[in-house]
């Protein structure tokens, strides 16, 4: 438990040295964010109801300000700190070390996660809420329901991340493993549109693959849509599938592991 | 401590062959490699490049599963017990590096502290000794990008010896490091091996660390195992010529002795070879001062690095 903290908290320290990054990051997701909601309110507009997928113009402005706020935090875009460390060989020293090789990174990836909470996370929320109207959460639990359901998104989307990033044992090439993330992401997540807008049959769908864990689930969470439990509970259980999986994987590949370079 | 029998790994790699076709090669990096090293006992593990020493480190650290063969270290077989044989070695890939970069080194020692459960007390009196031992003093709160090549390999040292390792396997550890600094990590390592009797397996491209550190020589070629035992006896066993050096009074024709021949001449001083086996270097001298009159005398023998050089070029048997 001491380990994992100390993983965190250094993982949170390398990124702090990242300003410039940081700054530049969090102006692009405000930008991104009036962008996105400017597309909102007129998709909104036009239809005839004034809402898509049981979206109201508020609801719609906190789905638009939460994603620009959580994408940083989950990692939509993907991380490739172990597929580069496969790719040029420095993951031996990695498997050097007397550690649980996915616990080591599900640590550091809170650490990370925490850090982004900080830097990324608050800016656009505070502007969407000066700007625009949000939805908020009537109830001190459904708040609290909120910030353990963006915990379990962190996981599962790392256990996403691991499980891609570990491929690349097979592939030996990023790129590909990367947009295939970035589509499935794209589509699945609700990060470029609210799960909810699409036919209800595939709507339901998403709801129970992983890719929805990692973002629509809190935002589903802390806009009261769907039954709460059952969206944590899913969200339980496949952060414990996926972390499996990956693991499944890492043993996989340490058989027929192939440390590349000398 | 360290049990090696069979030892096997092989790579496949794939050759174009034609315009889509792909053949599928295997190839052996180390091949029916076998040998054992006691505990206390520092051993040079060198060969040219592609040998497969890497590969065997990292086969003998668990991070490579071998295709054949078995392998014990420290008792536990290194692939099924990886974890708890990775805290009891200590493992330096000189071309890697296992320090945060973008932190302080100073935070990845303190890491590794939890990392291996080190009692702070112990943790704290090994760092001050590779503190001191390996100067890091000057760059302890230096990200560990901004550190010179010679001064992350310092460090990265230090990192593998705080939880005092019983084996340490280094790979290549003095690349990248001056004469001095160079000094300073062997005479370190000489120190770690006399006082705590750490078994150590060297990988090196430099016979100078061989020649300071290791009694006893591995070497490896095309992933077989060519020659294994004494530094001194190496010499012996791939080159018996000796030369005898002697400055005459007067520069003179070639001396013609019996059991040597003269190889080179310059002016007053001559070279001259002889098989130590065949000829006795006493009687040699007796016999060439019985022909001429000599100032100085000299016997060389030849360097570890000539001596070398001609095994990897395949020039002795
Ligand atoms: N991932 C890999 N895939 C294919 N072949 C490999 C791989 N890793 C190593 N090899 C091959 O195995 C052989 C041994 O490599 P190894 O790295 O063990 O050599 P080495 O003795 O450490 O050499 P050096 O002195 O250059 O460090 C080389 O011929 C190399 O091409
Ligand atoms: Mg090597």
């Amino acid at each position: 438990m001491r380990l994992f903290w100390e993983l965190a908290r250094r993982e949170f320290r390398r990124y702090t040295t990242y300003r410039a990054a940081t700054a530049a990051g969090l102006f692009t997701n405000t930008v991104f964010g009036f962008l996105r909601g400017a597309v909102m309110i007129a998709a909104l507009r036009a239809s005839s109801q004034g809402s898509i997928g049981g979206y109201n113009m508020s609801e719609a402005m906190s789905y638009t300000w939460l994603t620009q706020s959580m994408l940083m935090v989950v990692a939509v875009w993907g991380w490739n700190d172990i597929a580069l460390r496969v790719l040029n060989g420095d993951i031996a020293t990695d498997l050097a070390r007397p550690v649980h090789f996915q616990m080591w990174w599900l640590a550091r990836d809170f650490g990370r996660a925490w850090y982004q909470v900080l830097a990324r996370g608050i800016v656009p929320v505070v502007t969407g809420l000066l700007v625009f109207d949000l939805a908020l959460p009537a109830s001190w639990w459904r708040w609290f329901a909120f910030a353990l359901s963006v915990v379990l998104a962190v996981a599962a989307s790392f256990g996403l991340r691991f499980v891609m990033n570990l491929l690349v044992f097979w592939t030996m090439d990023w790129r590909g493993l990367s947009s295939t993330h970035n589509a499935l992401m794209s589509v699945f997540s609700g990060m470029v549109l609210p799960v909810a807008f699409f036919p209800h049959w595939m709507a339901v769908s998403f709801r129970s693959l992983p890719w929805y864990q990692a973002l629509q689930a809190p935002i589903d969470v802390f806009l009261g849509k769907g039954s709460l439990v059952q969206v944590l509970m899913i969200q339980f259980v496949w952060v414990f599938a996926m972390l499996a999986v990956g693991q499944a994987l890492l043993v996989a590949a340490q058989r027929r592991l192939v440390v590349q370079g000398g | 401590m360290i049990e090696v029998r069979g030892l096997r790994k092989t790579f496949n790699v794939y050759r174009k062959i034609g315009r889509f076709r792909r053949e599928r090669v295997t190839a052996a990096a180390v091949d029916d490699v076998s040998f054992a090293v006691g505990a206390g006992e520092i051993v040079g593990y060198v060969g040219p490049n592609g040998a497969g020493k890497s590969t065997t480190v990292k086969m003998l650290t668990g991070i490579l599963v071998p295709s054949e063969g078995s392998l014990t270290v420290a008792g536990l077989v290194p692939t099924q017990q990886r974890v708890e044989l990775a805290r009891r070695i200590g493992v330096v890939f000189g071309q890697r590096s296992q320090l945060w970069w973008d932190l302080p080194l100073r935070e990845s020692f303190d890491l590794l502290r939890h990392l291996y459960r080190v009692d702070s007390r112990v943790h704290r009196e090994q760092l001050d000794e590779c503190v001191e031992r390996l100067e890091l003093q000057g760059f302890l709160t230096t990200p560990v990008r901004q550190l010179s090549l010679g001064q992350r390999m310092r460090g990265e040292l230090a990192a593998a010896l705080l939880h005092r390792p019983e084996v340490l396997f280094l790979d290549e550890p003095t690349i990248g490091l001056d004469i001095v600094s160079r000094a300073k990590v062997r005479d370190f390592l000489a120190a770690l091996h006399r006082d705590r009797g750490v078994t150590v397996m060297l990988t090196t491209h430099d016979l100078g660390d061989i020649e300071h550190l290791c009694r006893r020589l591995l070497i490896i070629d095309q992933g077989r195992v060519i020659y294994d035992g004494a530094l001194a006896a190496l010499r012996d066993q791939f080159e018996p010529f000796r030369t005898l050096v002697v400055d005459l009074v007067v520069s003179g024709p070639a001396i013609s002795v019996e059991g040597a021949e003269v190889v080179k001449i310059d002016g007053p001083r001559q070279w001259l070879r002889f098989h130590r086996e065949h000829t006795n270097a006493a009687d040699l001298v007796a016999r060439v001062a019985a022909h001429v009159e000599l100032n100085d005398l000299t016997i060389e023998e030849p360097g570890i690095e000539d001596v070398i050089t001609r095994i990897y070029r395949g020039e002795t048997a």
